[in-house]
């Protein structure tokens, strides 16, 4: 195992990055609201009619074809075809789901990631069948492509703050106490819990009171958005900023009450790098066994007790 | 990265940028976004609320299925749309664009199990929040009111 990057990446760590985006995606594509039109199409929806995603009837068969295409994706047999079925059906929900008045942000970056994997194996298939390159090097570009994308995704963020507010985002920061108080309150109407109102009061004036404190909080919040791209320069930045990010992340959910659960899990699969975490950690503990055995087994030959 | 990946990866960073651009130029374009989420925070804002009859709170998200948080964007656009209906009195845009929301609830209804069916009436309020001083102030007004079929 390297901690070096650019370094090689494991087959069984690409293997392992596969089944944890397959998870999140199993997992989170039921969540996308279906509706049965799309009174204001949105994006993709403006070219095709993507309403039948929310037909009842077909709903089986939807969740069939995902499961198929996931499983390809799984097992690395027909990886485009999986990818583009799995990219449409997405894609089509979340339209779907943004079609109604509002974008459902919350999908958009699964479906940046489909698209961006789907165009990393497409090159890889074109490279295999022209120069013979190992289909493991799909693997490695679809995980760079993806880790580029949600780099690209945090500092777009960092970007449309810097001009949005011209500059001005940290002075208004304390602001935010406005969008507390309106994201309790629409929290408090989801679970019919008041004490949720009041949470948002006390939130909105701390961060009025202590105006100092919520900007260094959100300042460096997004300070972290502005320089994701150094993430990409190796394993230990991207697991710092990943775990960064994840951080950030909680502390949105804890003062906004917003939770970001696809945006956590990439970074924890593809910039925490989770898979390759627990395999280090379960071949560091072995190795100390194995030390541990030789020593007890020397000791018992030569009958010194180990130093 | 391997040698071979590295073969195939010429360019880094393109897809970073090409997504960036992407983002840019897209000016929201399902999937693609330029993310511009709290980009700005002004000492005011304001987020819907349904009721009942009684003015009781109704959950959308038990009773329709459908969070309360997409609810402001979602008349936005109706009222907007309401605007463009140049057949009637732009004053009359966001009572419409009101109601239309308060149907578009009923018709799209996915009530979580062991939801209650919705009341026989529903109002939906606007709830302003602004800050004054230390504190944030809430106030909210009706936009509409109607009988569930």
């Amino acid at each position: 195992m390297s901690w070096r990057y650019p370094g090689p990446r494991q087959a069984w760590e690409l293997r392992l990055q596969r089944v944890g985006f397959v998870l999140l995606l199993a997992w989170r594509f039921p969540a996308i609201p279906r509706y049965s039109a799309q009174p204001i199409p949105a994006g993709v929806a403006q070219l095709v009619d993507v309403s039948w995603m929310g037909n009842a009837a077909l709903a089986n068969w939807i969740y069939a074809a995902f499961a198929l295409a996931l499983l390809g994706y799984l097992i690395d047999r027909a990886m485009l075809a999986a990818l583009t079925v799995l990219a449409a059906l997405w894609i089509g929900a979340g339209a779907l789901a943004s079609s109604q008045g509002s974008l459902a942000h919350d999908t958009q970056l699964v479906g940046l990631v489909l698209l961006a994997q789907w165009i990393a194996y497409a090159r890889g298939a074109w490279a295999s069948w022209r120069r013979g390159v190992p289909r493991r090097a799909a693997h490695e570009l679809a995980v760079d492509y993806t880790q580029q994308v949600v780099v690209a995704t945090y500092l777009l963020a960092g970007l449309m703050k810097l001009v949005l507010s011209r500059g001005a985002w940290i002075a208004m920061a304390p602001n935010v106490a406005t969008d507390i108080v309106k994201v309790h309150g629409q929290r408090a109407a989801d679970a019919l819990d008041a004490s949720l109102i009041a949470r948002g009061d006390r939130l909105a004036a701390f961060a009025l009171t202590h105006t100092t404190a919520i900007r260094l909080m959100m300042g460096g919040a997004w300070l972290l958005e502005l320089s994701s791209p150094v993430a990409l320069l190796g394993r230990i930045p991207a697991m710092l900023y990943g775990g960064a990010l994840i951080g950030m992340h909680r502390g949105i959910e804890y003062l906004m009450m917003i939770r970001f659960y696809e945006n956590e899990a990439l970074l924890l699969i593809y910039f925490v790098n989770l898979p390759y975490l627990l395999v280090w950690a379960a071949r560091y503990c072995d190795r100390t066994r194995r030390r541990r055995n030789h020593h007890s087994d020397s000791a018992v030959a030569t009958g010194v007790p180990p130093a | 990265m391997s040698d071979v990946a590295r073969r195939l990866r010429r360019r880094p960073g393109a897809m970073l940028l090409a997504m960036v651009l992407a983002g840019i130029a897209s000016r929201e374009w399902y999937p693609f976004s330029p993310f511009p989420m709290y980009a700005t925070f002004t000492p005011y804002s304001w987020h819907v609320l349904i009721t009942d009859g009684d003015d009781r709170t109704v959950s959308t998200l038990q009773r329709f299925g459908i969070s309360a948080i997409p609810l402001r964007r979602m008349l936005e656009r109706r009222v907007l749309t309401a605007q463009a209906d140049t057949s009637q009195p732009p004053e009359s845009a966001a009572a419409r664009g009101s109601v239309a929301l308060l149907h578009f609830l009923l018709a799209e209804a996915r009530p979580q199990p062991g939801a209650l069916p919705p009341p026989p009436r529903l109002r939906l309020w606007r709830v302003d929040s602004r800050v004054d001083g230390t504190h944030v102030v809430s106030t909210r007004e009706m936009l509409a009111e109607i009988a569930v079929p």
